[in-house]
């Protein structure tokens, strides 16, 4: 889970993004700016990037930015992973590579699933 | 960005005026555009480059407030700006969130949460000062607070402290409006002091500031101090405001809506009770009085009307839920409402004063309306029921609603119950009947016989017809009073009993001619039309079945008669035939008459009947039937019989009289009579045939319960396709399995035995192949042969145990055999290698290494080899080829000579010392071992080659082409007979466990010098035996390294004192 920093970062310079390709007022960043900044948390932050998606189109593309980072870094995560174990333990790399093509894997939920996986991800930060 | 756009129109159309100012407008516009794009570049330059903590950064909202003309001092202005948003923001939040998600994030919309209100009224109520009002005021906060708990969606945003007070007030009343009678009263009394209290509050609030802590406290302590209080407010507000049951509407409507349905009821039922007392003068008697009966009815009425209504007393402010025994008290007046207002007396008080009714045409049909409010009393009834249900709860009274139904359901199946008895009775006394008869009368087979009663009970039934008879008799009552009360002249015998149904609907009809059938009650007239038109007026039917029933009769009759006079008559064909077609024919008309359901239900009764019958058939061990129906059957058959061989007699004797005869019309009488009693013995020998046929197919039929035996074992034994096979096997091959089958374990044995055998062999030659089966244990074709294999190789107690429990008999007799057939294998192939011997003296030479059983084994690999290449299996082959090596190789391993030997060269001193002894032992024994390999491949090569010169062309080629390899297997492991198995183990698995997780992987030959040394009492202990792992680790290090290639080169490396160093490392 990304830090509320982050988030805010992400979602300035995607503002900023929008602003300039006029996809968002000045009074439209001020509204925005004015209610983001009441948030304490990466989740208020996220939730209301939910409730701004539809008004907004800046929050709409955020938010496929963000689907598409996870994407990458779980396909990233996962090759890195089976490339290293395939050799060590084949048969572990069989199963994650088919936990992994399902469409609800998430890392988390590899990660709950293979404590080696987990592990890994670990040394790798 | 609207102003930004101008309106373009045609050029030709402006004024010199009009074209400056548009000139002028474009020129501001690109102005305004410049400058937005630079204010946006700024802004974006901010928003990308400003730290990572400071998300807003004051620069930034100061920039975008003067964006908007606001300068940054202007707060009012600013503030008013937010306010907006936060109103915009609330209106995003409205549209997409739920409530409670609504709730979690109002601290950003800047308007009260659940908590703030519940904050605000615990502060409210501190502030009043009144301690009965502070008591009120916690019921209906605490009222106020649980039905925003109940309903969350009501969350109201509210911006300043004085909207808080006014929306607490609203609520307040609005609680109130909701409760009703006194307690509204007392509580808008308290609700006017409280408003004063606001003011107050209002006023003060200016000056004051909430002290939140002493108002906490206050609160606590008013809490503490009515907690009873408290208790039971809270206790009263729950049940008032939380549905005790799921689904449950909320309750207030439940109380409205339970009282108007009651009150609905009890007003229609005052008028009802007012009609009836108008027409009580049409029920007085002729003495003026009214039935006493009609009487205790309607106070019945009224009294169990008055108890529902005392029992759901509708007092919400003191309600309570009903207890047990008020709503047992409440179950037994609903049904006694529901009784009497269903109360036949009703009807019969009726009936008996429709003598009345011409004069008082008018008031009946008051009477029927009334009786119609009956009908609006059992749906009272229902209602009550209904709110009755919704009262306590769909879970509380479902039972009661289901004893309730129950009731009327089992009187009604008892009903039914007696009436199918009586059926089975009348069934039972009509096969008793049908026995008895059957006894007499020998040459009607069982079916026509079953058939006859078949129909006679059907007959009968017909005349029992409930539901005819009921309208029937109903309609005869009706009619029976009308014509009473019009002096109608009538043979009252008409509407007896026994008078037939045509009569009896004459007589109604005439009736209703005569009043008019306007004078007669519609409902008299529809029922009597209904009679006439019944699809169950069976008055024709039954007429053309009885005559059908009484034709079938005679026609049976005759059928005996001729029989008796003259059994070879002619008429005998066509009178069958006869009978024949009228049953066909008496069978439709029933279809006709009872429906195929009623004739089937009969037929399936009669059906299930004979089957219970026929079920006492029992066949003794021999096969004899002994029931009755079968000794019937058995004697009928002897008495035909009996009957061939005497008319046999008598045409002996007819035969001498014949050439006895001494005149010619003697000599022709008697020829005349022997030729009719010839005629008749032919025709009684075609009988006896048929009869016995008949017999034998009666007892197969393809049912085995017919024949007798425990049926469900067999049922149980056979399914699917065994089953059919087993209705194909003749009766008495059916017979003997059972029987045998009985005698020993039946499932095992007939699972066994169907899987076993084909049916033709079973069919063919049961008796044989059930007494081997029995003697065996098992057949030889058996599918499963190499389970079977597996249990012999086990004890014989097993096999017994498996097979027959506790059969002994057959299991010693199992045992016995099994034991000789064993014997008599191991003499026959001891006799095979005696001859295999004389004829190979080569392989008696190997004697002391190779025994019968490994020749026998060598044997058949080479004949599966043989087998193979006849195949073109090259892989098979192959397979058999190395088996066969590996068996000359195992026997060469175990060669004790050469154990010795290695043994021997194992035993000696220091590891030097030892692996010297190993190299110098070791080149001999791998020579040794080649040489006698080769030696005992050759001879086989030579036997075997004789045996089948085509399969080894050359065989000195393929052996050098397969020779490297043998070898390399002839140098495994071998481990030396005087090894201690004992200390071994440990050894072996502490090996097999670092092996494991080694690193290092052993070979084979490793693995041999650690046992050797080992053995050796080299290794004593695990770090010695680490040295020897270490040691292995060495080896292999130093083979990566390519300084040495085998053990060998090691040994030598290591022996070599340069070297020495190194290894300790």
């Amino acid at each position: 889970m990304q830090t509320k920093e982050d988030l805010q970062t992400k979602i300035k310079k995607q503002l900023a993004k929008s602003l300039k390709k006029h996809e968002i007022t000045p009074r439209d960043l001020l509204l925005i700016l004015t209610i983001f900044s009441k948030a304490d948390t990466s989740e208020e932050l996220h939730l209301l990037i939910e409730l701004f998606k539809d008004e907004y189109p800046p929050f709409l593309e955020l938010l496929d930015t963000e689907k598409y980072d996870t994407k990458s870094e779980f396909e990233h995560s996962i090759h890195e992973f089976i490339s290293e174990m395939v050799q060590v333990n084949p048969l572990l790399a069989a199963k994650i590579t088919h936990e992994a093509l399902k469409k609800e894997s998430t890392l988390d939920s590899i990660s709950k699933q293979f404590p080696e996986f987990k592990n890994f991800l670990q040394n790798k930060k | 960005m609207a102003e930004n756009k101008i309106q373009f129109t045609d050029t030709d159309d402006l004024t010199p005026e009009s074209e400056k100012l548009l000139q002028e407008e474009a020129e501001k516009a690109y102005l305004r555009s410049q400058n937005d794009e630079h204010f946006i570049e700024e802004i974006s330059e901010i928003l990308e480059n400003e730290e990572k903590e400071n998300f807003f950064p004051e620069a930034l909202k100061t920039k975008l407030f003067e964006n908007m003309g606001i300068d940054e001092n202007d707060l009012e202005s600013q503030q008013a700006i937010k306010t907006e948003f936060l109103g915009n923001f609330c209106d995003i939040i409205h549209k997409n969130l739920s409530a409670p998600e609504q709730a979690k994030i109002s601290h950003l919309t800047d308007t009260p949460s659940l908590n703030d209100l519940k904050i605000f009224i615990s502060n409210f109520k501190a502030h009043v000062k009144d301690e009965e009002l502070k008591s009120s005021l916690n019921y209906i906060l605490d009222n106020l607070l649980s039905e925003i708990e109940i309903e969350p969606d009501k969350f109201v945003p509210v911006t300043a402290d004085i909207d808080k007070y006014t929306l607490l007030l609203g609520k307040i009343e609005e609680q109130l409006n909701k409760l009703s009678g006194h307690q509204r009263e007392e509580y808008s009394k308290k609700i006017e002091i409280l408003k004063k209290d606001f003011e107050t509050l209002k006023t003060s609030e200016k000056t004051e500031t909430l002290d939140t802590t002493s108002i906490k406290n206050t609160l606590e302590n008013i809490k503490n101090n009515n907690k009873t209080y408290f208790a039971e407010i809270s206790s009263i507000s729950s049940q008032m405001l939380k549905p005790p049951v799921k689904d449950r509407k909320p309750f207030f409507g439940n109380i409205q809506e339970m009282k108007n349905e009651l009150i609905a009821p009890q007003s229609r039922l005052q008028k009802t009770e007012e009609e009836l007392k108008n027409i009580e003068e049409v029920f007085k008697d002729k003495s003026g009085a009214l039935p006493p009966v009609f009487k205790k009815v309607q106070t019945e009425i009224s009294e169990s009307l008055q108890k529902i209504e005392n029992i759901l007393s509708l007092d919400i402010t003191k309600f309570t839920p009903l207890d047990d025994t008020q709503r047992a008290d409440l179950m037994t007046e609903f049904n006694k409402l529901f009784q009497n207002t269903a109360n036949e007396n009703i009807q019969t008080i009726i009936a008996k004063n429709t003598e009345n009714l011409t004069k008082i045409i008018p008031a009946s049909k008051t009477l029927f309306k009334s009786l119609d409010k009956f009908k609006i009393f059992q749906n009272l009834v229902n209602k009550t029921h209904e709110i009755e249900n919704k009262l306590f709860g769909a879970k509380a009274t479902i039972g009661d609603i289901d004893s309730y139904d129950i009731s009327k359901t089992v009187k009604k199946q008892l009903n039914e119950k007696k009436r199918i008895d009586q059926i089975s009775l009348n069934l039972n006394s009509q096969l008793e009947k049908f026995d008895e008869e059957s006894k007499n009368n020998e040459l009607f087979t069982d079916t026509e016989l079953h058939e006859h009663f078949y129909r006679k009970h059907l007959f009968d039934k017909a005349h029992t017809n409930p539901e005819f008879l009921n309208d029937l008799e109903k309609a005869q009552k009706e009619f029976s009073a009308l014509a009473d009360m019009n002096n109608f002249s009538y043979d009252k015998e008409i509407l007896k009993k026994e008078a037939s149904i045509a009569d009896k609907l004459s007589f109604f009809q005439k009736l209703t001619e005569t009043l008019g059938k306007e004078n007669i009650n519609p409902s008299l007239i529809n029922l009597y039309e209904k009679i006439l038109k019944s699809e169950h007026n069976p008055e024709t039917n039954l007429k053309k079945l009885m005559d059908k029933v009484n034709e079938l009769e005679k026609t049976k009759k005759e059928l005996l008669d001729a029989k008796n006079t003259d059994v070879l008559s002619d008429k005998i064909p066509s009178l069958m035939q006869n009978l024949q077609n009228q049953v066909n024919d008496l069978r439709k008309l029933e279809y006709e008459v009872f429906g195929t359901k009623k004739a089937v239900d009969v037929k399936k009764e009669i059906n299930r009947k004979r089957r219970d019958i026929n079920g006492q058939i029992e066949i003794d061990t021999n096969g004899n039937i002994i029931s009755q129906k079968g000794k019937k059957l058995d004697t009928y058959l002897e008495n035909l019989k009996k009957e061939v061989t005497k008319t046999k007699d008598e045409l002996s004797i007819l035969k001498d009289n014949v050439d006895k005869a001494t005149d010619d019309e003697t000599k022709e009488k008697n020829q005349n009579e022997y030729k009719i009693k010839y005629q008749y013995l032919i025709r009684l020998e075609e009988i006896l045939e048929k009869k016995e046929a008949d017999m034998q197919n009666f007892i197969i039929s393809g049912h085995p319960e017919k024949i007798g035996f425990k049926s469900g074992v067999i049922k149980e034994s056979i399914k699917g396709r065994e089953a059919e096979r087993f209705s194909n096997y003749s009766v008495w091959d059916k017979l003997r399995l059972s029987r045998l089958s009985l005698a020993v374990n039946p499932k095992k044995y007939w699972n066994m035995r169907f899987e076993a055998h084909h049916r033709e062999a079973l069919s063919k030659n049961l008796n044989r192949e059930i007494s081997e089966m029995l003697e065996t244990g098992f057949a030889p074709e058996y599918k499963y042969w190499n389970e079977i294999n597996k249990i012999i190789k086990a004890p014989y107690k097993r096999l017994i145990e498996l097979y027959f429990k506790g059969h002994r008999e057959g299991a010693l007799n199992c045992m016995n055999k099994l034991e000789a057939l064993n014997k008599n294998a191991v003499e026959i192939d001891q006799r095979k290698i005696e001859k295999l011997k004389t004829k190979y003296p080569e392989l008696a030479e190997e004697e002391d290494i190779w025994n019968s059983k490994d020749i026998r084994r060598a044997i058949t690999l080479h004949r599966r080899m043989l087998k193979a290449t006849k195949k073109g299996s090259s892989n098979k082959v192959d397979q058999f080829r190395n088996e066969l090596k590996s068996l000359i190789r195992d026997k060469e391993a175990a060669n004790k000579e050469m154990q010795k030997l290695i043994s021997l060269n194992l035993k000696g001193g220091s590891i030097d010392e030892a692996i010297k002894n190993i190299r110098e032992k070791e080149k001999s024994t791998s020579e040794k071992i080649d040489k006698r390999t080769e030696n005992i491949y050759q001879k086989f090569e030579k036997v075997l080659t004789e045996i089948d010169p085509k399969y080894y062309p050359n065989p000195k080629e393929r052996f050098a082409a397969d020779k490297e390899k043998w070898q390399k297997l002839s140098l495994s492991i071998r481990i030396p007979e005087d090894f201690d198995k004992n200390t071994i183990k440990p050894f072996f698995k502490f090996l097999k466990h670092h092996q494991k997780n080694s690193v290092y992987q052993f070979r084979p030959e490793d693995i041999i010098i650690l046992l050797q040394m080992q053995n050796a009492n080299l290794l004593n202990n695990r770090n010695q035996l680490s040295s020897a792992l270490d040691f292995n680790k060495d080896y292999l290090y130093l083979k990566n390294q390519n300084k040495i290639k085998t053990v060998r080169d090691y040994l030598a490396y290591r022996k070599d004192p340069t070297h020495q160093q190194a290894m300790k490392i």
